[in-house]
């Protein structure tokens, strides 16, 4: 009796993995239904076989995250063999490139890049989550989703997150977002969600908020209007809401900014570096500008301060005072 | 390296192969690449090819073999070459923050190296579809208008790709 189950559990792999990959076209698609990612979950949930094999649809996800956009463009088009003649001819050349690149560890750069959900600099993406609650990322952001039966848990990895609850009709789970610098869970809200190096700022546009530190010494209800950055091991003092949210409208405010700030906020959106002279760090900045066009905002930054742009690469810019 | 249970007349072919065919190989790459370490190795690695294939070539056609088969390597190498190059242009660009470790380094060169292959065997139209909807975040509408197919076509493309990206990745 072994035999026919050990080839009926075969048979039901590969149907299961035919199973997997129309899921993993369906949630591919951008345009997910909240019952399709309901319907998809509870095929998840129907057996360990079924997450087995979804396991290997992750892998695959996994390492299409680390290919960057840039580099896989040189894939996209087939040589003709004519062309290939030639360059093999020119292969001499080619085989005396490559050097030494210059290295930094950053110890949550895998988890980035392994995330449920990535965004590159420059993108914004919307996404609907399985319990209807949507979810819009800005620039750079990296989530994992985590719902399991007790609560709803999104991990900020990297990036920013603005979040608009549905309630959980079922089953009343919280829907809480981690960072390595604390929680912040939602009672019944919008709320916008930024890591930064030090803190993690979190700005209530709806509802409240309940803030605790990382080491759950420190907690605080925020109500909406405020914000307030999370600590590992403590909470700012609350404050009233600047222009956290802009960028969902795809617009950089500034009122009276320092230009160095400026600065370094317009380079999340921008893919290399914003470099500039201390001399205009302190200049004051005003105005609405566009996202994600970095180079009109530069170019508008000219008529309204005595500024000079060098761009050494489309990758490397530096601000000097003219 | 001899696989002991190999029988013995196929080592004696492969024996006869490789000493009359690699001098003139070696030498033969080593014009083309004009770096004799790496005409070497692809040397070594041809007649690798040649002992995991179970093909063996009649010896009149020993030369055209070896060489159509070096010359496949060298493809390979130029494209890794390129990626390789275009990977690393691609770090240069990041912030130092932003630079990954060399161990993730390594590993996201290889899914690159990986994914190249699996998209070099795709047709054309499948090999764009899946592009534009992995790495320019198109939703399969947008990419059904702007490639004139129907949505319908580019779930059956998807369907084809991701199902290689399983198989190879």
């Amino acid at each position: 009796m072994n035999q026919p189950q050990a080839i009926s559990t075969a048979v039901d792999y590969v149907s299961l993995q035919q199973e997997a990959l129309e899921w993993q076209v369906m949630l591919w698609s951008g345009e997910v239904t909240t019952e399709q990612q309901h319907a998809f979950e509870g095929w998840l949930s129907r057996s360990t076989l079924h997450q087995q094999v979804w396991s290997e649809m992750k892998t695959v996800q996994q390492k299409l995250q680390l290919v960057p956009q840039t580099s896989i463009v040189l894939a996209r088009d087939k040589l003709p063999s004519a062309k290939r003649r030639r360059l093999l001819q020119m292969l001499g050349l080619a085989a005396v490139t490559g050097g030494a690149v210059p290295v930094l560890r950053q110890s949550e750069a895998w988890q980035t890049l392994a995330a449920d959900y990535r965004t590159y600099t420059g993108q914004q993406e919307k996404i609907q989550l399985a319990d209807g609650s949507q979810l819009m990322m800005n620039t750079s952001t990296a989530v994992d989703i985590a719902f399991s039966a007790r609560e709803r848990k999104l991990v900020l990895h990297e990036g920013e997150i603005y979040i608009t609850t549905a309630p959980d009709v079922t089953q009343a789970r919280p829907l809480l977002v981690q960072t390595r610098h604390g929680t912040a869970t939602a009672l019944g809200t919008q709320f916008n969600v930024r890591l930064k190096q030090h803190e993690t700022r979190v700005s209530v546009y709806e509802g409240a908020a309940k803030l605790q530190s990382y080491n759950r010494l420190h907690s605080l209800t925020l109500a909406s209007g405020m914000q307030a950055g999370l600590l590992p091991g403590a909470l700012t003092t609350a404050t009233s809401n600047g222009n956290e949210s802009a960028w969902l409208d795809g617009k950089l405010v500034a009122e009276q900014l320092r230009l160095g700030d400026f600065l370094d906020e317009l380079s999340r959106y921008r893919v290399g570096v914003i470099r500039y002279d201390q001399s205009v760090a302190n200049m004051r900045v005003s105005g609405v500008f566009p996202l994600p066009d970095t180079d009109r905002v530069l170019q508008s930054l000219l008529q309204a301060l005595p500024l000079r742009v060098d761009y050494f690469s489309r990758y490397w810019v530096t601000v000097h005072a003219a | 390296m001899p696989d002991p249970g190999m029988h013995h007349g196929v080592q004696q072919q492969l024996h006869h192969l490789y000493s009359h065919h690699h001098g003139w190989l070696n030498a033969w790459l080593r014009k083309k690449l004009s770096c004799q370490h790496t005409a070497a190795d692809l040397a070594q690695d041809t007649f690798l090819r040649v002992i995991i294939s179970d093909r063996r070539p009649l010896p009149e056609q020993a030369r055209a073999y070896l060489t159509q088969i070096a010359k496949g390597l060298m493809i390979d190498l130029y494209r890794r070459q390129r990626l390789e190059l275009a990977y690393h242009e691609w770090l240069l660009h990041l912030s130092p923050v932003e630079v990954p470790s060399p161990e993730q380094q390594a590993v996201a060169l290889q899914s690159l190296i990986q994914l190249d292959k699996v998209l070099d065997q795709l047709p054309a139209k499948v090999r764009e579809t899946f592009i534009l909807s992995r790495f320019e975040q198109l939703t399969y509408s947008q990419i059904a208008k702007r490639q004139g197919i129907s949505v319908g076509a580019v779930r059956k493309y998807m369907l084809k790709a991701t199902q290689a990206c399983l198989e190879m990745l």
